[in-house]
């Protein structure tokens, strides 16, 4: 018969190695989200590229994908203890999870724009995706205006 | 004494508008009002360039052949200090590097790229997201370079004015200045043909780039 003490240990054990998983779990899914959103930005600077020149449809559809994925895994990026207690750094301000349902609504906007952009791409009409842009971009600031640290 | 003309007006005309789109290129970066500051950025790109080809075909004193001089020339002006029609030897240097810091700083500007990819410079497509970041990272360095070689200039246009009875700010202004006699040169002149093919050069040019 496994003893009281014995499941009280196994639990300590569980609840430590859970405690250690995410501490360490932390500076990593702020390094995650960092490169993703690096990714996104870079994916956007090529839909305006190809926009003002190559008119590439293939390159603006790969990265009208790109950025919607960001947006739909966006809900996985700013988890508790991600902020600054993580001891990385991070632009994410201390708002976005005291302020939940404000960081929320922004993310469903990029999330919302980030569909329709990527149906645009995926038409293959480049002027529904020009039209698309500033609402996209419009998103991307909008979050970033209140819950990212200003540079400078 | 006599009074000469010591600039000509192109010279002053790309002084104050250098004066003017530096303050506007800094408010407009400042107030995240890119469209504006992508404006003035191609607008301090003709400037130069019209400054630079004056400086092969302007007057005398606007000329690069008139005021870089050897180091030797530089010490010897700072032993003697003899007044200098036009840029002295050591001015010339800050007038070199105020003119290469702006130059480098549009240049960066172009490649530029913001960190959500939404705002850019017109060349930004030829390279990669970092690589416009990093330009964009170097750009801001460059900014606070540039507005320490201004604040120089204009200790040493204070230290002139104040210790060596030397007002720098009138001649920038009206062209004319008083000095000896002995140190008059030939008359000034901006010839209307040079200055309207240097126009022409500079804005076909910040065409192409922009």
């Amino acid at each position: 018969m496994v003893s009281f003490r014995a499941i009280h240990k196994a639990a300590f054990a569980f609840g430590l190695a859970l405690a250690v998983s995410t501490q360490a779990a932390a500076p990593d899914t702020i390094k995650e989200r960092q490169q993703a959103l690096k990714d996104t930005g870079a994916a956007f600077k090529t839909v305006r590229d190809e926009l003002s020149g190559g008119k590439d449809v293939a390159k603006i559809k790969a990265a009208a994908a790109t950025i919607n994925k960001s947006a739909n895994a966006m809900v996985h990026w700013f988890p508790a203890g991600t902020g600054a207690e993580a001891k990385v750094k991070t632009a994410a301000k201390p708002e976005v999870w005291s302020d939940t349902a404000g960081f929320n609504a922004a993310r469903e906007k990029f999330v919302a724009e980030a569909g329709k952009f990527q149906a645009a791409a995926d038409s293959g009409d480049l002027a529904a995706v020009g039209a698309g842009v500033r609402g996209l971009g419009g998103a991307c600031k909008n979050c970033h205006d209140t819950y990212r640290v200003k540079e400078d | 004494m006599t009074r000469i003309q010591v600039w000509d007006w192109p010279v002053r005309l790309v002084h104050w508008l250098l004066v003017a789109l530096l303050g506007f290129s800094w408010w407009s970066a400042e107030n995240h009002e890119m469209e504006y500051h992508r404006y003035s950025g191609y607008a301090v790109l003709g400037v130069l360039i019209f400054r630079v080809y004056w400086g092969f075909v302007g007057s005398t004193t606007a000329r690069f052949t008139h005021f870089i001089k050897r180091p030797s020339a530089i010490v010897a002006y700072l032993r003697g200090g003899q007044k200098v029609v036009g840029h002295n030897p050591l001015g010339a240097l800050s007038v070199i590097a105020l003119l290469s810091l702006i130059a480098a700083q549009v240049g960066l500007g172009l490649f530029a790229v913001d960190i959500d990819g939404l705002e850019s410079g017109p060349l930004s497509y030829l390279v990669s997201f970092e690589t416009g970041r990093v330009c964009a990272e170097i750009h801001e360095i460059v900014f606070k370079v540039l507005m320490v070689m201004v604040i120089v200039h204009i200790i040493a246009i204070v230290y002139y004015l104040l210790f060596k009875r030397d007002n720098l700010i009138g001649p920038m202004i009206t062209g004319s200045k008083t000095v000896a006699s002995e140190q008059a040169i030939e008359p000034i002149s901006a010839p209307w043909l040079r200055v309207i093919i240097g126009i022409a050069l500079a804005s076909a040019v910040t065409w192409l780039i922009a």
